[in-house]
């Protein structure tokens, strides 16, 4: 039995405690999935000081996320609290510049 | 299939325009642009979220595969080209 209700607690309080927080599969050394890994390689390219959680290793995380944003898969990137997007919202932002705004 | 995921989200954004393609004829994955002054001010989570909420009560199965990128009316006209248009 998964406990959904204390996984989105545990969001709710880690969004709020770091600025950028990326919820993915793998983490930021060892990605296990081609769009989680497209967001660690922008973060990393704009020099990023970002937190990440790998939701392979909490199923309860993996469903609670899904919920938590309304947002159907991963990687889902937060930053100071308020959900981004997903690999193509994210790569988009990247790519007009708003991304870097949102994270200066 | 295509003309069922337009009327969907047309249905859900009365004032969009909705283009959607069948890029590989799989009838698997698609691609739609949804162009919508109703978009104006709204982030691009919200605006995906608009298009997808409804289109995932009615295809289940298809929606893993549509491709989606949202526009307000501003935006499409500076950026269609990028898409052949």
């Amino acid at each position: 039995m998964l406990n959904l209700e204390s996984a989105k607690q545990t969001i709710a309080n880690d969004i709020k405690t770091h600025k950028i927080v990326l919820y993915m599969k793998g983490n930021k050394d060892f990605p296990q999935c081609g769009f989680s890994g497209q967001v660690v390689s922008i973060l990393k390219h704009l020099g990023a000081d970002f937190e990440t959680r790998d939701i392979l290793a909490d199923e309860a995380l993996r469903a609670a996320i899904k919920e938590f944003s309304d947002w159907p898969t991963l990687p889902q990137l937060y930053i100071n609290g308020e959900f981004i997007g997903g690999c193509d919202i994210v790569t988009e932002l990247y790519q007009n510049g708003e991304l870097q705004k949102l994270l200066a | 299939m295509v003309d069922a995921i337009e009327h969907a989200i047309k249905t859900a954004i009365p004032d969009a325009i909705a283009i959607v393609k069948d890029p590989y004829n799989d009838g698997q994955h698609f691609q739609a642009y949804v162009i919508s002054p109703s978009f104006e001010g709204q982030s691009l989570v919200k605006q995906h979220q608009r298009v997808m909420n409804p289109l995932k009560e009615a295809f289940q199965s298809a929606v893993h595969a549509l491709g989606l990128k949202t526009f307000t009316p501003e935006k499409w006209e500076e950026n269609k080209h990028l898409y052949g248009y």
